[in-house]
């Protein structure tokens, strides 16, 4: 453990000091710090649970809460995620092995409790919002690099941090958003705030990041806040137990698990 | 092949109240796992849930009578010490249509160890196979609770089953050995209820029931089951073997002709069958293609005339092809295409050669998931009759929804069609906790 912690201090030292020459040279870009977020370093496994509380505009909540599990094999992610309310769905798993090559489908299986079955499910798209909450799939996971265009608007200060603010524009001009701009914390590599214009170029949603922790090692969003300003609809997660190489086994990844109904 | 409902009532009330060996043993050793002390209940861990529901429905036609009215409660708890795990969950069901459904039943009791590479299940539980959506080709293991037939959810009509279930759990490769070492019948509509239906025979006919002679409960009579599974990326599959008893009995009968008079005494008797399936999911794009196959040795059916003791033992091969298309926005849409093929058939053979059916299930959530409009069909195409279903569900609270929706059934005959005046419109109300 101590051990990573010091590999990510030097990777975000090398980073800072890679960023301070770039800068001075002029040659940062927009893309430089996409890269550097990607490359993040957030360890070969995490855990946690997160909360996410629904709010519509008449002030009623609803409340889902989900423990994900995620292992790196090498450049591909196997990820398990165990929900636990509310009470009709509790139970139901969602296994997925994420493949980096964008040729290769990701494979997808569902538990589902009520029927007592696993499926395989498929659905490439990820601009689908995820639980019926404000966030897409493709807002909670990780986007490729290079789905993206990168432009480096400007540098400002943002809730008392240092950032970089850098203007996404989607590849594809089919996609929901039509870019998306992030306040890039310089200190760790992580958004402080994030706007999300729809496609006829309208602010349609934001994030705003209210609480940064450094768990295990690593710099980690523990609560954040996506806001649909045009539905007026808004989500909060915040996670709860949140830890990093704590050495999740294979057995946790596989149809065979989720099949029991519980993990493990 | 069709589902037979002209047993008596007397088979269909055995199975609740009855604790095998498996079930005792199980019970014994979830007592064995409960703490006994305040410590020790605070190192277990115990996860409980449950719910409540009731499900009203009213006939659409004369004379709009309940044909549907049944609250249930269930509750359950997981217990978990070190790398064994116990669960226990019962039902209270009260069901103010059909004869002998009330009262309090233990819906299962199983007692779980987990190694790395292995796992070993023994107890009541529920065991599902196959990858058909709403019609059984290899999901066998658990006898069906046709009661309610189509009132009732179709994935609530499992029975439990008691058994030992072991899984080798490889990387993707699993293997499964499944033993059950009593038979259980499936439980057929009792008179008195709506899902009731009574073989007409010509006037001058005396008709005779016997009960049901079950398998006698010792070691060869027991029910073995094996199959294995491997998942990829190109397509998951599996094959399996199941060497069982038809879970409907085969109504053998003696007719006795005296001057005018003519008596027919059914004899109603589990067959022996043993089934070779195959099952197979293959994602492709926002598509999943699934198939599944069941060979079936040695099925017995009965002859068209209703007066011959002719029985015709056939082998039958049961298959289904469907594909699930996710489009997105959060439709789901659903068609599968089922056909049971009574092999070396016969016209003295009472059932159709083919029994083919076409299901269609779509289904879209709107209000950020809270409230699904559904639809689904299910269509005989070889007795043209059907079974529609039109629902829409409204998440009210958190875990609490509410529901209503018509089923139709339609047509001359055939598995939807004989229940043609049972058409509905149902309101139901679930809170889950």
């Amino acid at each position: 453990m101590c051990h990573r912690v010091i590999s990510t201090l030097l990777l975000i030292l090398l980073a800072t000091a890679t960023v301070a020459s770039s800068g001075a040279a002029g040659e940062l870009t927009g893309r430089d710090i996409a890269v550097m977020v990607d490359e993040r370093p957030d360890g070969e496994d995490r855990k946690g649970t997160m909360t996410l509380t629904l709010t519509n505009s008449r002030g009623k909540t609803r409340v889902r809460t989900v423990t994900s599990f995620e292992r790196e094999y090498g450049a591909d992610t196997k990820s398990l995620m165990y929900f636990e309310a509310p009470a009709d769905v509790k139970g139901t798993a969602f296994l997925q092995f994420e493949y980096e090559d964008p040729e290769r489908q990701d494979d997808k299986w569902l538990y589902m409790p009520a029927l007592r079955r696993v499926r395989r499910i498929a659905g490439s798209s990820k601009n689908e919002y995820f639980m019926g909450t404000d966030f897409t799939y493709d807002d909670l996971g990780d986007r490729g690099v290079d789905e993206d265009l990168y432009e480096l608007l400007r540098r400002e200060e943002f809730g008392g941090h240092e950032c970089w603010v850098v203007e996404a524009v989607p590849v594809d001009e089919d996609y929901m958003y039509s870019r998306v701009v992030r306040w890039i914390r310089k200190d760790v590599l992580l958004p402080a705030r994030v706007e999300f214009y729809e496609r006829q170029g309208e602010l349609l949603k934001v994030l705003t990041v209210i609480d940064v922790r450094e768990v295990d090692g690593f710099w980690s969003m523990y609560e954040m806040e996506m806001e649909n300003v045009l539905e007026e609809h808004r989500t909060t997660i915040a996670y709860e137990d949140l830890h990093y190489n704590i050495g999740l086994s294979d057995n946790l990844f596989k149809v065979s698990t989720i099949e029991r109904g519980r993990i493990q | 092949m069709s589902i037979r409902i002209t047993a008596p009532a007397a088979v269909t009330a055995t199975i609740r109240i009855t604790a095998p060996a498996a079930v005792t043993v199980a019970l014994a050793l979830i007592i064995s796992l409960l703490p006994l002390s305040l410590d020790e209940a605070r190192a277990a861990e115990f996860d409980t849930h449950g719910f409540v529901d009731s499900h009203y429905g009213v006939r659409l036609g004369e004379p709009h009578d309940f044909i549907t009215s049944r609250t249930r409660a269930r509750i359950g708890s997981w217990m978990c010490e070190g790398k064994t795990w116990a669960y226990l969950s019962v039902n209270a069901v009260e069901n103010g249509v059909v004869p002998g459904e009330n009262g309090i039943e233990l819906r299962e009791a199983f007692v779980e160890y987990v190694a790395d590479s292995w796992d070993l299940r023994v107890g009541r539980q529920i065991i599902v196979w196959g990858k058909a959506d709403g019609v059984a080709i290899t999901d066998i293991i658990c006898p069906r609770d046709y009661a309610e037939f189509f009132a009732a959810e179709y994935d609530d009509t499992r029975i439990p089953a008691d058994a030992a279930k072991w899984r080798y759990l490889g990387d993707s490769f699993d293997l499964e050995f499944i033993w059950l070492p009593r038979f259980i019948p499936a439980a057929l509509p009792p008179q008195g209820s709506p899902w009731f239906r009574e073989t007409e025979f010509p006037a001058g006919v005396e008709v005779e029931h016997q009960a049901a002679t079950e398998p006698e409960f010792n070691l060869e009579n027991g029910e073995l089951a094996v199959k294995a599974s491997i998942y990829t990326s190109a397509v998951d599959l599996a094959i399996s073997c199941f060497r069982t008893w038809h879970d409907t009995p085969t109504a053998y009968r003696e007719v006795v002709s005296q001057g005018d008079s003519v008596q027919v005494s059914f004899r109603p008797e589990y067959d022996r069958t043993t089934l070779y399936g195959a099952e197979l999911s293959k994602p492709w794009g926002d598509v999943v293609l699934r198939a599944e196959a069941a060979y079936f040795t040695g099925l017995c059916f009965e002859p068209t005339d209703e007066l011959s003791e002719e029985m015709f033992e056939r082998d039958v091969l049961k298959w289904m092809l469907g594909a699930d298309w996710s489009p997105g926005r959060n439709w789901i849409i659903t068609v599968q295409f089922v056909d049971g093929l009574i092999l070396d058939y016969e016209e003295a053979i009472a059932d159709d050669e083919h029994t083919m059916l076409v299901t269609t299930s779509i289904s879209k959530t709107f209000l950020r998931e809270s409230l699904e409009l559904s639809g689904m069909t299910y269509f005989g195409l070889s007795d043209n009759d059907m079974y529609a279903r039109m629902a829409a569900d409204y998440e009210l609270a958190d875990g609490f929804h509410i529901s209503a929706g018509v089923d139709l059934l339609s047509g001359d005959g055939g598995r939807f069609g004989s229940y043609d005046d049972n058409d509905q419109i149902w309101v139901r109300a679930k809170y889950s906790f």
